[in-house]
């Protein structure tokens, strides 16, 4: 972690703007992933359907 | 030694994260995979489909939607064919068939290629499940089109589906797939009065078709289970790491009903006192007059003539097979005669009851052997041939009937 720090203290600012906006990009993209995963489960019943015939 | 970057860390308020990026990607995102889950609902990913086996079918917690559906008939039906549809439950969805051996594939074959014949059977399912919402949801696109669904004698069936399967028919209905039809629509507003209870999950189905309609998260996923990694747990396969592997891995897990080794699994022992009281139970709606005929009661006959009558939309009727399935003889031989000729009559009696608000119907099995059987009502491929043999003449007339062979 400590060798993260220093070596993107060392990175020039602009850089350091455009990674930022790009880890946030992806945060946004993994979250809507989430999300997009979370409508499909609540969309699924929460009782099993367990086929018993005679 | 580099001079420190006064902008490491990012001097923002939530630190790394910018917050117009971070919204951009969620909204990037939902719009990718709803792009990516509408493409898909239009895509089958099926190939090779042959009909909803245990583990991508709500049993094995695997929800097929409506356009996943509809985009297994538009693979395999070309243009010029008549659609055959197969609706209804286990019995037409080949339980005890191998899917080589499943008696829609004889079905077809009997056919010939001027029909392409699709198994939308699920099991426990209703006429009006499934296959049913599929062939009235695609009523345009394949105008020649023959339903086949199945009912057990004297069962009153619900026009908008039923148990599990009723979402198949709620994303047709809130999604205005389907047609406009008065009787139906009378009898959901009757259901919803009749138990209030149910009118929360339906509002919650309602806004999730929504949702649904607009991001099609239900066929991403859906795709994601069947191509890639399990996404749901399934039971009908031990839980963590077994349920990720991708549904397509599992072969179609029915077996044959004719193989010595389930001899013993066909007629238990266990299991023969709730089959007779199944066979007998039907006499609670007959009567017996003096003549020794029995008579369906009043009240039966005008609630099955109702439901039946309410079953299908008014136009869609005619092209609607309707099938009753009739016994195993393992279990008719051991009725009464009086018993057997009750039964008989139940057969004939919903037949005809079928017959009367307009739909073509036919029972079945009551020349099959015990053999024909793998339990009580579901067939082995020997009787499921059988079945596609009377079936199959039936088809042919009715699609003559409805000038689809012009």
């Amino acid at each position: 972690m400590r060798r993260l720090k220093a070596l993107l203290a060392r990175v020039p600012a602009p850089c350091i703007r455009f990674l930022a906006a790009a880890v946030s990009f992806l945060a946004g993209l993994a979250v809507a992933l989430m999300f997009d995963y979370l409508l499909y489960r609540i969309g699924l019943p929460s009782k099993p359907f367990i086929y018993v015939s005679f | 030694m580099s001079p420190p970057n006064p902008s490491f860390p990012p001097p923002a308020r939530f630190g790394w994260i910018h917050p117009r990026c971070f919204l951009g990607g969620i909204v990037f995102g939902l719009g990718v995979l709803a792009l990516v889950g509408w493409k898909l609902s239009r895509t089958d990913y099926h190939p090779g489909f042959v009909r909803f086996h245990s583990m991508i079918s709500p049993e094995g917690n695997y929800y097929p939607t409506l356009d996943e559906m509809c985009a297994i008939a538009r693979a395999k039906c070309r243009p010029g064919q008549v659609l055959v549809i197969v609706g209804g439950n286990s019995i037409l969805l080949g339980v005890w068939q191998r899917a080589e051996d499943v008696w829609t594939r004889r079905l077809q074959e009997l056919l010939g290629d001027r029909y392409c014949v699709v198994n939308f059977a699920f099991r426990g399912g209703s006429p009006t499940d499934g296959g049913a919402v599929v062939a009235e949801a695609l009523r345009r696109e394949f105008p020649r089109q023959i339903l086949i669904v199945n009912e057990a004698a004297v069962t009153n069936v619900e026009s908008f589906g039923h148990g599990p399967y009723r979402y198949i028919f709620w994303q047709g209905y809130f999604g205005g797939r389907l047609m406009d039809a008065p009787k139906r629509e009378a009898r959901i507003r009757e259901y919803l009065r009749d138990y209030p209870e149910q009118r929360l999950p339906i509002l919650e189905t309602r806004i999730s078709t929504w949702f649904d309609a607009a991001l099609h998260y239900h066929d991403f996923w859906n795709w994601v289970t069947v191509e890639c990694f399990g996404t749901v747990p399934s039971y009908r396969e031990q839980y963590f790491p077994y349920f990720l592997r991708p549904r397509r891995v599992y072969p179609d897990p029915e077996v044959d009903g004719t193989d010595p080794a389930y001899r013993d699994h066909h007629y238990p022992l266990s299991s023969l006192d709730a089959e007779m009281r199944i066979m007998r139970g039907l006499s609670v709606y007959y009567h017996r007059e003096p003549s020794g005929r029995w008579v369906l009661s009043e009240r039966s006959t005008s609630d099955l003539a109702m439901y039946s009558d309410e079953a299908f939309p008014e136009p869609l009727k005619k092209r609607t097979l309707v099938l009753i399935c009739g016994s195993s003889p393992y279990y008719r031989r051991l009725l009464t005669d009086d018993e057997r000729a009750m039964v008989r009559q139940t057969y004939a009696d919903t037949v005809a009851t079928w017959r009367r608000v307009g739909y073509p119907a036919m029972d079945y099995g009551w020349d099959f052997t015990a053999e024909d059987f793998g339990d009580r009502t579901h067939l082995t491929k020997l009787g499921g041939w059988k079945l596609a043999a009377q079936v199959a003449p039936e088809v042919s007339a009715m699609a003559k009937r409805l000038g689809y062979l012009k």
